[in-house]
């Protein structure tokens, strides 16, 4: 390599250690941006940082076909989260027929929310790229298609419902991550699922909904058990939860997910 | 006229507001920057968060990170925008160690956490009024 290019190279890529930073205010931490996207994890991170050291068998976590016919637009757009959550699911399986299910279902709760239209080339892109084994391809469609849900909910005005994806995602997220713990216990890995700022952050921005919204049994039901998962995912930091605080927050999320899965409530 | 006073107000303060096109080039020049972390199996998060960026006045985000997890969070800034930099804190508002990457107006620092749990990100800038800046993030 001539010498002007590795002196650039060095140049740019050297690590440099930084200045002290005066720790943060309390109304600096209060002011900060939680932002729709970048502030909640996608299941595709829990499920990359988990299958790091557990090596699961993803494909065990699979669920039956939930019903896409709801007609509450909170629950359609929860259940709209936690099939994305599906969906990453099937690629870490790599199990090419279940994306292709799931992408349908998808296509079939965003047209119910109005939003189908959006996602109608990502949704055959998807089919192409499961059938090809394209799974970290896969992985961005899946990212991209939510956002575009997202972005086409913000650009009709629906951001409530926005609150209600990334809840269903979380909560399938969950769910899945701590059936896997539970299965393979370490300390190591149950230090995962220490969630308690995302809890918060759903119990606020539920607490802030309209009345009527509030009022909607589902939405009371998961208010509720979202009070339950808050108090059990705030582990302290130095400390890993044990087996009993992941078997909890497991049988919390899947009571949550089969609540919002529910036809009748 | 109340336009007009306006006008001539931001022109005189040299204070206009970001515009699209310069927020859509700050993406694409910190799209650039992540790419190089891609190339080590870091995955870029779809989303991206910007805004206009102000000397003295720092921007903060939560982020939710894993244990287990490699993170780089990487911000560009147009050329208003001077010292750009990221800095990391735990949910405590301590600052974490980070490894940085400076690269001219483009600027990137990679974490590992231990402790899973939410953060703030900082993206400030030393010198520059209401510049457009853009912020993603990578993990493997």
């Amino acid at each position: 390599m001539p010498r002007r290019f590795l002196i650039l190279f060095l140049a740019t890529t050297a690590a440099i250690a930084q200045e002290p930073q005066p720790s943060l205010t309390k109304e600096q931490m209060a002011s900060a941006t939680m932002d729709h996207i970048l502030s909640y994890p996608m299941p595709g991170e829990l499920f990359a940082a988990l299958g790091k050291s557990a090596k699961p068998d993803w494909t065990s976590f699979f669920r039956e076909p939930i019903p896409t016919n709801f007609t509450s637009r909170q629950q359609i757009a929860m259940n709209l989260g936690g099939l994305i959550a599906d969906g990453y699911l099937a690629v870490e399986a790599t199990d090419g027929q279940q994306v292709k299910n799931i992408a349908r279902d998808v296509r079939t709760l965003a047209n119910a929310l109005g939003v189908g239209q959006n996602l109608l080339n990502r949704g055959n892109s998807i089919s192409e790229f499961a059938a090809n084994n394209q799974w970290d391809t896969l992985k961005e469609e899946l990212e991209a298609a939510q956002n575009e849900v997202i972005a086409a909910m913000n650009a009709h005005d629906d951001t409530d419902l926005i609150t209600f994806v990334l809840l269903g995602g979380w909560a399938r997220g969950t769910e899945v991550i701590t059936a896997a713990i539970e299965k393979n216990y370490s300390a190591a890995t149950a230090k995962i699922i220490r969630q308690p700022g995302i809890a918060r952050s759903f119990i606020n921005k539920l607490a802030a909904l309209p009345e009527k919204t509030r009022d909607n049994p589902l939405v009371k039901k998961v208010r509720l058990t979202l009070f339950e998962i808050h108090k059990a995912v705030g582990i302290p930091g130095d400390s890993a939860p044990t087996l009993e605080d992941v078997q909890k927050i497991h049988a919390l999320a899947k009571t949550l997910v089969g609540d919002i899965a529910k036809k009748e409530l | 006229m109340k336009i007009l006073a306006a006008i001539l107000l931001a022109t005189a303060l040299g204070c206009g507001a970001a515009t699209e096109d310069e927020l859509v080039a700050t993406r694409a020049d910190v799209l650039e920057l992540a790419g190089a972390w891609s190339n080590d199996g870091f995955k870029i998060r779809d989303g991206h968060w910007s805004g206009e960026l102000t000397a003295g006045e720092p921007k903060l985000v939560q982020v939710n990170l894993f244990a287990g997890n490699h993170y780089w969070f990487s911000a560009a800034a147009n050329a208003q925008a001077k010292g750009l930099s990221i800095a990391v804190f735990t949910e405590s508002g301590n600052p974490v160690l980070v490894e940085i990457h400076a690269d001219g107006p483009r600027t990137a620092v990679r974490f590992s956490p231990l402790v899973s749990g939410p953060y703030f990100v900082r993206v400030s800038a030393t010198e520059g009024k209401r510049a457009a800046f853009c912020l993603i993030y990578s993990y493997k």
